[in-house]
This record gives C-alpha cells, structure tokens and sequence, in this order.
C-alpha cells in the first residue's frame, strides 16, 4: 500500500505548488487578466486539496463555483471597468505603502499560523463519518431545512443587492 | 504490488482505446460534418483525397503541421500558447467518466467499460463544461485582436447563460435515478430512457449543449461572417487546429453526455452495448450538422435573453413539476 | 499528517491524474511535431494583428464593453450558488415523506425565481446603447 500513500504525499506537494504558483503569477502579472489566471491555477490547487481532503463535492463545486464562475465574473468586471492609467502602474509605489502592505501580510499570516498551531487537527472522517453527497441533501432536507431555505433568501438578497450597486454606477444616483 | 501494476496496465489500455477511438472519431466527425453540410447544400463536399474523400482528415492533420506557427507580436505569449490545450484538454478529460458500454467479463476479472466511475461523475462532467470555455476566453483575449477578443467575450457570455440551464435540466433526472454516477444513471434507463420520461428537461438539455459546443444556432464566438474566425482569428498550424480538434471532440463528449443523461446510455437490444453506444452518439451528431444546416444563427441579445427569459424559468418549473410527480407516484 | 483519502479515491485520483498527463503530452507533441516541419517566414507584418489588411488601430485591450454583460454574470453566479444546493437536495429527494420535500422545493425555488422576476422588472436584461462620450 506504500505506492499509494506515495502518490498521495506526492499529489498533495503538487497542489501546494500549484497554489503558491497562481499566488505568484497573480502578483507579477502586468495585466489584470493575468491575475485572474494566476487566481483560478491557485484555485485548481484548492480544489485539489479538497479531494484530497476526502470530499471530492467540495473540490468540484470548488471548480465550478470559484474558477466557472466567480473568476468569469471578475473576467467581466475587467472588460467592462475603465482602462487602468498604465504610467500609475509602472511608478514604484510610494513606501509607505510598501510598508503598510508588508504590516498587513505579517499580521494575516501572523494570525493564520496561530490559528493553524492552536488547533487539533482531527482527521476529517472522524468527525463526522458520513461524507456523500446524499447524506448531505438528507441532512439539508431534514436537519436543515430552515437554512437551506434561508440560503435563497440570502442568495436573492445578493443578487438584488449587486444588481442595485453595479446600476447605481452605471446610471449614477439618482436612480 | 502486482495488483498495482496490473490496474495501471489496464488504465493504460483503457485509456488508449478511449483517445484513439475519440481522436480518430472527431476527425472524421470533421469529414462528415462537411459531406453531410455539402448534400445540405446541393454539393459534393470533399471527394478528391482517397475514395470519398476518406484520407482528407490525414489531408488535414499533413497541412496543419507543416503551416506556419504564428505568434502575434502583441499577443501574451503563454497565455496564447496555454489556451488551445486547454481547449483540448478539458474535452478530453470528460472522457475519463463516461461509461461507453455493459461491464465486460474476461479472465473472471469484471472490467468496468468506463475509465473511472467516479461517484459524482455527473458533477464532474459539470464542473469541466463550465471550465471548457477558459481555452476559449483566454485564446480570445491572449491574442489582442478585436476579433478574437469580441469573440472570447461573446463565448464567456454564452457560457454564463446557457450553463445554468444545464444544470437545471440535470436536476430532474438526478431526483429520479438518486445518484451521480453516471453508470448508475444509465442502469435506472434499463427499461426507458429519460428522454421520455423527462421531455422538458430533455429538450432544454439538448438546446444548452448546443450552446455550449459553440455550434450553429448558437456559434456567436466565431461568427465567421461578423468576427473573421472569432476566438481562433489569430491562430495558424497546429495551434488552429487543436482548437478544431477540441471543437469536435467536444461535440462527441457533448453527444454521449446527452446519451448517457437522456438515451439510454449503452442499452438497446440486439446490438452490443458499445455498438449502441457509439450509433446514439452518431445519431446525436447528425442531428447537430442537420441543425447547422438548417437554423441561423441568433442575435447575441436574443440568445442571452432566450437562455434567461424562457429556459431558466422552464429548467425551474420542471424541477418542480418533476418533485410533484415523484410525490404522485409514490 | 492526516492522510485521509482512501484507496478507492486515490485510484480514481490516479486515472484522472494519468488522463491528465497523456492530455498535455499529446497537445504538446503536436505543436513540437508543428514546430518540426513548419518553415518560418517573419515579414514586418506578420506579427500584427489581423484587422483586414489594415494596420491595427489602437490595442483591444482597452476596449471597455456594456455593462450589461457583468449584470448578467452576476446573477448567474448567485444562481449557481443555489445549483451548488439543489445537487445534495435532488439526489436525496426521495428521503423526505410526502408533501414536505416537495413545498421545501417549492419555497427554495419561488424564493429565488422572485431574483429573475426583479431583474426581468427592472430591465436588466434589456441592452441599453452606450451614450456617446463627452
């Protein structure tokens, strides 16, 4: 069985890379289109992970949801806003700026490894046990069944809330 | 150790067979989408190279290779040259769910005729289709010309209207077999394919795919008479045609997605099960060239308002008119 | 670490992973093969981009289109949101007795078909021409 468990460790290493990868070509990028490449390889490998993880749901909604759609969708925002200034790019940024990003990375991950060492980090199935997607339509079905109702409710509300902000921009307010 | 390497032997045959069947089965999709577009139109089509023209698609492959490989100046180089392998790339890999005949028994070993029968292969084949239109988009955008782009953009946005529908109409058949594995899905057909049993979520299936495989009512992306070539403006050689080469094997993934959902999957009598197979899939791809030689093409207004005035709204309303009758049946 | 994926999902891994593989070896081949046989022929003009014979005018880059586009793309990423739900919702449909499932349907998708009622209401899907600028 060790193959397999190779393979494992291996593919895990992959997505890891595959992460870090998108992370870096979204920030060299000069084109805000290539950021959004870099984002959705970044994405892949979180999907991956997720399969990893033992919950292959997750991983393709992973797919369909965050690379099909959300990165189409910033894909759009890009072709429909204004034409970033070019020189504005090219200007070094001003180093307090510099500094207040570096402040902001430290803290994030300052906070993030904290979380991740005060943690224990039971195996997935031991938790719960039962992770097919049938189980998770019962449990929304029966368990559930006021969120799952209350998810359209959030969802119509997103959509109506984004549908409002984006014409206020494109009639101006006095809509 | 030894089972280990008797499963990759077999997924190395499996996969094999499956690529050269598919590889070979697109490029005389090719062939016969322009004889049978040609009889359409009172012409011969292509007859010069072999008998019947049998040797264009090697005609084809021969000049593809040897044209010029082209990489505008302006163009993002690698986002230029990641965009057709993707194309081809996420059309390929629907292939790897997509159980193409009955369960084969050799040696006393039962092999599966399906690369892997995922779980959730319906949701896999989902998530790919949604992810085809990447190669399009960045292939459109990457070559900074307005054509392609107008054409990338016009693929993102029929992607963004169509796709739901698609899914919708999966949603009845899934209330009905109670599963995503598309093996499963097939075996709840034994005795009559959904296509009847779900007309609505069959006829809304069948106009979203065509959407999705970019084919004539719906072919907005490349437009030849608006766009040059759309996406593809800016391509040449090999790169061109694995653009082709996706296009087409993504109508046959299309044909047995719409086979294995709506048909019937590989069952039929008298036939074998890969012989029923593979004559659905033929027949979903006629209808496709017939539709192409008979519909023209919509307005892109028109069809992002026909994919949300009228199919979104049916696509729910049959989920709830399947529940009711699921309820009523018992 | 807690490996936790089991055999069986490793294989499927491993199939996938291998379809992978063999997908970018033959769209990579075909290019070297291309690259091989090709004969390359750079005029001044051959890297521009096409606009029928006519030197290109301005990028396309910078075109900005209608924003009608993005209204759309934004509804159908609420919409897809909810197809995320109804997948687990539909294959265990037959779970619930009776009535319940079916108005537990019914208040889910009324509930987000009033998402395209507003946007059909208030025109969204209406494409209005881009005023002239200045």
């Amino acid at each position: 069985m060790s193959f397999y468990r190779y393979l494992a460790e291996g593919l895990f290493f992959g997505f890891i890379v595959c992460i870090f990868a998108g992370a870096f070509i979204s920030l060299r990028a000069r084109q805000l289109m290539n950021s959004v490449l870099g984002l959705a390889i970044s994405l892949l490998g979180v999907a991956g992970l997720f399969y990893h993880l033992g919950s292959p749901f997750l991983a393709l909604m992973e797919l369909l949801i965050n690379i099909g759609v959300v990165c189409v969708v910033i894909a759009f925002g890009i072709m429909v806003g204004p034409k970033p200034d070019q020189a504005a790019e090219k200007r070094p940024p001003p180093k307090r700026n510099r500094m207040l990003a570096a402040g902001a990375c430290l803290a994030a991950s300052a906070l993030l490894l904290w979380t991740v060492l005060n943690t224990p980090w039971n195996p997935a199935i031991a938790r719960i046990g039962d992770f097919t997607i049938r189980h998770l339509g019962e449990s929304l079905l029966h368990q559930f069944c006021l969120p799952f109702e209350l998810i359209s409710i959030l969802l119509l509300v997103a959509i109506i809330g984004a549908l409002i902000i984006a014409r206020i921009g494109r009639y101006g307010a006095r809509e | 150790m030894n089972d280990v390497l008797l499963t990759i032997i077999l997924i190395v045959i499996k996969l094999g067979l499956v690529l050269g069947t598919v590889l070979s089965l697109a490029a005389y999709m090719v062939l016969a989408e322009r004889k049978v577009l040609a009889r359409m139109q009172m012409r011969h089509g292509p007859n010069r190279v072999g008998p019947f023209g049998l040797l264009q698609p090697l005609a084809d492959l021969i000049k593809l290779l040897c044209k010029e490989d082209l990489i505008p100046e302006r163009a993002d180089r690698w986002v230029f040259m990641l965009a057709p392998a993707i194309s081809v790339g996420t059309a390929l890999l629907a292939f790897a769910v997509i159980p193409f005949g009955a369960p084969l028994q050799i040696f006393g070993r039962t092999i599966e005729l399906v690369i892997c029968d995922l779980n959730i292969g319906l949701l896999y084949l989902f998530a790919l289709s949604s992810l085809a239109v990447y190669g399009v988009a960045l292939g459109g955008w990457a070559s900074q010309s307005k054509f392609a782009l107008l054409g990338g953009l016009r693929a993102m946005a029929q992607m963004i209207s169509y796709e739901l529908a698609l899914g919708l109409a999966i949603v009845p058949v899934v209330m009905a077999s109670k599963s995503f594995s598309l093996t499963a899905i097939v075996a709840s057909q034994q005795s009559l394919p959904n296509a009847l049993r779900h007309p609505l979520a069959f006829l809304i299936f069948v106009i979203a795919i065509m959407a999705e495989s970019k084919r004539t009512p719906f072919d907005m992306p490349e437009a030849e008479n608006e766009l040059v070539a759309g996406y593809h403006t800016e391509y040449s050689g090999m790169r061109f045609g694995m653009f082709f080469v996706g296009e087409y094997v993504n109508l046959i993934v299309l044909g047995s997605m719409l086979t294995v959902l709506f048909l019937g999957g590989w069952h039929g009598p008298f036939l074998p099960s890969v012989g029923w197979f593979l004559i659905k899939i033929l027949a979903v791809a006629f209808f496709f060239i017939w539709v192409r030689g008979t519909v023209p093409r919509l307005r892109y207004d028109q069809l992002m308002a026909f994919g949300w005035k009228i199919l979104v709204p049916l696509g729910l309303l049959n989920i709830l008119v399947t529940a009711v009758w699921l309820l009523w049946r018992g | 670490m807690g490996i936790v994926m089991s055999e069986q999902h490793l294989l499927d891994y491993m199939y996938v992973l291998v379809f992978v593989l063999v997908g970018l070896a033959a769209a990579v081949a075909q290019v070297v093969v291309s690259r091989l046989f090709s004969p390359p022929s750079i005029q001044p003009k051959t890297g521009e981009p096409y606009e029928c014979g006519m030197d290109p005018y301005g990028s396309a880059w910078g075109i900005r289109f209608n924003i009608t586009y993005y209204l759309y793309a934004l509804i159908f990423l609420a919409f897809d949101v909810d197809i995320l739900y109804l997948f687990p919702v539909a294959v265990a449909f037959d779970t619930v007795s009776g009535l319940r499932g079916v108005i537990e349907l019914f208040l889910f998708i009324g509930i987000l078909s009033l998402a395209i009622i507003y946007a059909w209401a208030k025109g969204v899907f209406i494409w209005t021409k881009k005023k002239p600028a200045g």
